[in-house]
């Protein structure tokens, strides 16, 4: 049975601490302080635009077999500066978890098999009242 | 010596791929998608603040001859019932030949919203679809395996 919290610190810290994420960091109003988990969502005070919130969904199980964990990195930002930064943010995000150049690993694991990633719609989330787009990954451990 | 024609084998095969798959296909997404309705029903992430997103919540077979817009009507009617005026429905892209979907929703102007909001704390849909996707498959499988035996 594969590890779920360590699969998602690997794909949390894949942004948050690894090489492949520094240009990600970058273009995020303050670094590594602006990568949250999504339950960090409802902290009185949010990081410095544009951050970035991952979830992880459902996974479904059948015959001990893991299905394709889906993960979503949620990429906002202030309305004022409309969707530039998180156009800019996504393919970042995409090129972070390229499996050719910089695939993931477990430790008890090894090797994440395949990552498909798509970038959703522009939309808003009116409870933060902020712009906000996906990245969607989807992982075949 | 029995002897078959080949125009005779070729009609079968042709009758299989054209007609018997695609409808086991059918047979094999409607009866997931009961599945699938009663599943999303069990969901605790709905606001509950009218019941019309749970009331309107409907799954549907989508085929290139079939929108499903008589499903999504009657969800309509159901989300209208509860919060009149907020229904909405979000047209699926057309489909190409060949191709079957389906469809999870709630035809309410504040879906969207609601399984965006807070980096997807309420986000029903794609977790229900995701979740039962083992038993979708194999819905449409055994199916298919009961028109080629």
């Amino acid at each position: 049975m594969i590890d779920l919290p360590a699969l998602t610190a690997v794909v949390f810290n894949r942004l948050a601490f690894d090489a492949a994420g520094s240009p990600v960091r970058a273009a995020l109003g303050a670094g590594a302080t602006s990568i949250l988990h999504a339950a960090q969502l409802r902290r009185e005070t949010l990081p410095a635009r544009p951050f970035v919130a991952l979830r992880r969904f459902a996974v479904p199980i059948r015959d001990r077999i893991i299905w394709l964990p889906r993960y979503n990195w949620y990429v906002y930002d202030d309305s004022a500066y409309e969707y530039t930064r998180i156009e800019a943010l996504l393919p970042l995000i995409g090129t972070a978890y390229d499996y050719a150049s910089a695939p993931l690993f477990l430790a008890s694991g090894g090797a994440i098999s395949d990552v498909a990633i798509d970038f959703g719609e522009q939309t808003t989330d009116q409870a933060l009242d902020m712009l906000v787009c996906q990245v969607r990954l989807y992982l075949t451990a | 010596m029995i002897t078959t024609g080949f125009e005779t084998i070729f009609a079968a095969l042709d009758r299989i791929a054209k007609q018997l798959v695609p409808d086991a296909i059918v047979t094999g997404l409607d009866r997931a998608a009961e599945l699938v309705t009663a599943s999303a029903a069990a969901t605790t992430l709905y606001g509950n603040v009218t019941g019309a997103t749970r009331a309107g919540t409907v799954t549907y077979v989508a085929t290139p001859d079939d929108d499903g817009s008589d499903a999504v009507a009657q969800a309509v009617r159901h989300v209208e019932a509860l919060n009149p005026g907020q229904s909405q429905i979000e047209p699926i892209a057309p489909l190409g030949a060949d191709t079957y979907a389906l469809v999870l929703t709630s035809p309410t102007t504040y879906l969207q919203d609601l399984i965006t909001r807070r980096g997807g704390e309420q986000d029903w849909v794609g977790p229900t679809l995701e979740a039962n996707a083992p038993r979708i498959t194999e819905s449409v499988a055994q199916a298919i395996g009961e028109v080629l035996r």
